[in-house]
């Protein structure tokens, strides 16, 4: 998934990039080129690093002397170098704020030279589909600023790969947007109206840019100095394209909406919506039977309201219940623990190994490490956990499970017969809930052995505890992890 | 658990099988003459001669039912399956081309008719066949070859084939080893002969020849080795055929962890030396329901010990796997002993030993002999869940929606008498009354109408009963869509209009 976004297109130079004068003087010189070197963490062996590679993007100079670029350029970096078009060295970038939930990021130069003559861009407006805009950055196969020129040929909402999870505006061009353009600026009229991120690999003449409002929304969050991402509804709704189901709700003619399925713990609408309930309008904009807004010319999904308010902000719904229009205020909340649904990058994966046992949170980066095809080919009790139980089990919603990854064989250990990875429910009686569990229940057993409780049927193992005491070190040493836990 | 049965990897290998055997092309090797073993062996072994004699060809045309428009047939196939000559002028195949066969026509040696026959006895958990043949002018010639009365040792085999031609073809193979194995469908494990030959699209039931006697037959292939049900296994179900009480082979239906950990055999109690292996499901309806507890450690079955990965010594054929205690040689109807450590106790229970119907299973393994059961109301196609069904997606334990595979393998398979099905609505039949469903398709049903479904049974009672008006549908959650709702006065006016539009001859599988 991390490098599906790298992926964009393979034809290099597609007809429609072709060198333009840049409409709007000087654009390009504001444009970065934005080299990185990165390590990612490995979560099939949490205490260490993958080997350094090369990655390179582009930026863009906006007021405050920051760098505006994609989060997946500088994912995962050790070091970030940007360089001007008009000069030959590099400098050394800090980064100053990711959200990577929207695939953008701030960086800052210190060295007061950089910033020398270099004009901030400014943010347009988002723009309409069939107007024209040109993208500007460093894609593959050349040194030099490159411009192509497009037209909007859509605005929806769409998937944001770079986390994986996560789902906001997007405007789609024919404007070329190659792999080295991510991060670039899109610009209409001289001004910034996106972000260019993401491609469909194979499909011709189609690149996407993050547009204006969602990059706006980024910025005003860094205002206090820490980024909280984008407010969660926390609905599941049905749109309500079915006349049947319209009267079966008792909807008068006219009204339209969707009808809410479910309501997750701790979401902005937690307390407020309830299911059963068809939800009118929100923030005053009548939702449609297919779920959507209006947006200018487009309509999207509802969802984008939510997204164009910051956490803490008051959201306010109209629902249909009881034969009733009610008029309903919520406070704007995240879910934090969607997460563990996300792609991580730049974080240490919490980890404890006990006797060559390796336990890990569940999460999707976890789950990643199966393979894509996890959601098939994981054990179908992980696949429950992280896919269905919240839905099944709302009251459990925010519960850790914790996993044995793996085990590092010693003669201690190799003799279990166990099918990995596998959920622990147990350990010497304790009911496993959090990383902290496990250490505790392994430290605070006085039995000969540990008794090991697996989920459904996984069955149990056990270890001796003298031996594992005299073994533990012994395999953190052979196996050349210098931390027996992460937490 | 690594050694656990896992019922989706065995039924893949099965359904694996079962999709070479239906797509093999007609062979093309030359015939080679029967290696000189299967004819040098000491009387009464078979010459080449009765060799030919006791081996037919029988063409098997049949038509299997569409699982995704339940109320239509998939084309028609024909499958050639080679057929060994058994005393009382029958014949004994091992092949899953019965059960939905439509006609079934014999073929000997040295000529082109092809003789009507009448299949009288088909158990997919072989999968073996018997198939008789009313014309006595088809039996002038023929003559039933000897079978061996136990497995051979290792050493050369000669597998023989019909080939279209009507000529006789002999491959050599070597017997690796015998082991315990399932064929086919089957969710039983029963004595099988791991057969490697360099031959290409064997597994049609060839029949495999050693010291000139009848070893066993082929049912399919299994990594780069044919299986093989073994002599043995035949003699049981010829003897149960001619009893006229065959109820098929006892299964064990358990699922269990081995206990290859040393601390984890003391932690649980094991004196030293003391093996076994632990259980971790028991199947309400197999050997060991209502008998045997998950979390039982077994000590013993049927007199030996096992060992801590399931294994025991067998008499003749050395370490097996003890799922195959249940059926060599042992028949649904008697018991079986069993020593196990509950809770500290070591106890001597006895096992009931029973035979499995697939209806069973949660998800039935197979189903023959009849089309799905399915209700269409509104447009809406419901189907309960079955391994046919799941046949349609191919590698299906790849590629079915993964709330379905959990459904199949973790929630509980049999919690009553009567196992609770997994409904679907397996798609729908675009029309006006559907409005706004037209590409809801394979999402498991939870209550319809408010009443939770269980079965295609409940869901028709629970449409029996709209609310206010309307048919209420709730899917189980986390699978995108929640609900479908329609007006329950137009889905009945909309009945013949799908009929039509469709061409469902009937809405429901269980109208008349």
């Amino acid at each position: 998934m991390k490098r599906a976004v790298a992926v964009l297109a393979l034809g290099l130079v597609s007809p429609l990039a072709a060198q333009v004068p840049a409409p709007g003087n000087g654009v390009a010189a504001s444009v970065v080129h934005v080299q990185v070197f990165r390590s990612a963490f490995d979560w099939s062996q949490p205490w260490r690093q993958e080997g350094v590679t090369g990655a390179s993007g582009s930026g863009f100079f906006i007021a405050g002397g920051r760098i505006v670029t994609n989060a997946h350029v500088i994912a995962d970096a050790r070091q970030i170098l940007v360089r001007r078009p008009d000069q030959a060295n590099p400098y050394v970038a800090a980064l100053e704020a990711v959200g990577n939930d929207c695939d953008l990021a701030v960086l800052r130069v210190a060295d007061p030279e950089f910033a020398k003559g270099l004009r901030p861009l400014a943010f347009g407006s988002l723009p309409r589909s069939g107007t024209r805009v040109n993208t500007f950055g460093f894609p593959l196969g050349g040194q030099d600023v490159s411009s192509t020129a497009g037209i909007v040929s859509r605005v929806e909402s769409r998937g944001y790969v770079h986390s994986g999870a996560d789902a906001h505006l997007v405007v789609q061009t024919d404007a070329a947007i190659n792999p080295g353009n991510s991060g670039g600026p899109v610009i209409q009229d001289g001004r910034v109206v996106g972000v260019a991120f993401q491609g469909f690999p194979g499909a011709d003449n189609m690149g996407f840019f993050i547009p204006v409002p969602i990059v706006r929304h980024f910025l005003k969050n860094l205002e206090d100095g820490r980024y909280d991402g984008f407010p969660d509804s926390g609905l599941d709704t049905t749109p309500l394209l079915s006349p049947a189901y319209r009267r079966e709700r008792g909807l008068p003619g006219g009204r339209s909406g969707v009808v809410v399925d479910r309501v997750a713990p701790g979401g902005t609408a937690d307390g407020v919506l309830k299911p059963g309930d068809v939800l009118l309008s929100i923030e005053r904009q009548a939702i449609a039977n297919d779920g959507t807004i209006r947006l200018g010319d487009a309509r999207v999904t509802f969802e984008h309201a939510m997204d164009m308010l910051q956490v803490g902000a008051t959201v306010r719904f109209t629902a249909w219940r009881d034969g009733k229009e009610l008029v309903l205020q919520a406070s704007a909340r995240r879910i934090a623990r969607y997460d563990r649904n996300r792609n991580q990058y730049g974080v240490a994966p919490d980890y404890v190994v006990y006797a060559g046992l390796v336990f890990m949170r569940l999460e999707t980066e976890l789950l990643k490490t199966l393979g894509r095809g996890w959601p098939q080919s994981a054990s179908r009790d992980l696949v429950w956990h992280q896919l269905f139980r919240e839905a099944e089990q709302p009251a459990e919603a925010d519960r850790e499970v914790i996993v044995l990854t793996r085990v590092l064989r010693h003669a201690v250990n190799s003799q279990m017969a166990l099918s990995l990875p596998v959920a622990v429910e147990k350990i010497n009686d304790r009911p496993v809930r959090s990383l902290a569990d496990v250490v505790e229940a392994f430290a605070s057993n006085r039995e000969r052995f540990h008794r090991l409780e697996f989920e459904r049927d996984g069955g149990i193992e056990a270890l001796d505890r003298a031996k594992a005491e005299t073994a533990h070190p012994e395999i953190l040493k052979q196996y050349a992890i210098p931390h027996d836990r992460k937490l | 658990m690594t050694a656990s049965c896992s019922r989706a990897t065995l039924a893949l290998a099965a359904l694996v099988a079962a999709a070479c055997a239906s797509t093999r092309p007609p062979a093309s090797a030359p015939p080679v003459p029967p290696a000189p073993a299967a004819v040098a062996a000491p009387a009464p072994a078979a010459s080449n001669g009765h060799l030919r004699a006791g081996i037919v060809s029988v063409r098997v045309t049949g038509q299997d039912w569409n699982w995704r428009a339940p109320w239509e047939k998939q084309a028609p196939w024909t499958r050639t399956v080679t057929g060994l000559v058994v005393p009382g002028r029958k014949i004994l195949l091992a092949s899953t081309a019965f059960g939905n066969h439509l006609l079934v026509e014999a073929q000997k040696l040295g000529s082109e008719a092809r003789t009507v026959g009448r299949v009288e006895l088909v158990d997919q958990e072989g999968p073996l066949a018997l198939v008789a043949v009313d014309d006595p002018a088809f039996w002038e010639g023929l003559e039933p070859l000897p079978l061996a009365d136990r497995a051979p040792g290792e050493g050369d085999v000669t597998i023989l084939r019909w080939q279209r031609s009507g000529l006789l073809d002999a491959f050599p193979g070597t017997l690796r080893q015998v082991r315990s194995g399932r064929h086919g469908l089957s969710q039983t494990s029963l004595l099988t002969l791991e057969i490697g030959t360099s031959t290409d699209g064997l597994g049609e039931s060839e029949v495999v020849i050693a010291k000139g006697r009848v070893a066993g037959l082929v049912t399919g292939r299994t990594g780069d080795a044919y299986g093989a049900l073994a002599a043995p296994v035949l003699a049981q179900f010829l003897e149960g055929a001619a009893r006229g009480d065959w109820r098929s082979f006892a299964r064990a239906g358990l699922a269990w962890q081995d206990l290859t950990n040393p601390a984890l055999r003391e932690s649980l109690g094991l004196r030293p030396g003391e093996t076994g292996i632990r259980l971790t499901r028991v199947a309400r309806h197999g050997s060991a329901g209502g008998v045997l507890k998950p979390g039982d450690l077994v000590l013993e079955m049927g007199g030996a010990k096992l060992d801590p990965t399931g294994y025991y010594e067998h008499p003749l054929y050395g370490r097996m796997l003890f799922a195959l205690l249940f059926s060599d040689g042992r028949r649904p109807g008697e018991t079986m002993p069993v020593k196990v450590l509950r809770d500290g106790e070591r106890l001597d229970l006895q096992l009931p030993l029973r035979a499995m119907r697939p209806e069973q299973d949660r998800v039935p393994p197979y189903v023959f002999g009849r089309g799905p059961d399915y209700v269409v109301v509104g447009g809406l196609v419901f189907e309960e869940l079955t391994r046919p069904y799941l046949g349609a997606w191919g590698d299906w334990a790849r590629r079915a929606p993964p709330r379905i595979l959990v459904a199949i393998d973790r929630e509980p398979e049999d919690a009553g008498e009567e196992p609770k099905r997994i409904v679907l609505l397996s798609s729908v039949l675009p029309d006006a009354v559907n409005l706004g469903y037209q590409e809801l398709r394979d999402l498991i049903v939870e209550r319809v109408n408010g009443r939770a479904v269980g079965s295609l049974a409940d869901l028709r009672q629970a449409f029996a009963a709209p609310q206010g008006g309307f048919h209420v549908v709730d899917f189980v959650a986390g699978q995108g869509a929640a609900r479908a709702v329609l007006d329950a006065a137009e889905a009945q006016a909309a009945a013949a209009r799908l009929q039509q539009a469709y061409g469902v001859e009937r809405l429901d599988s269980a109208a008349p």
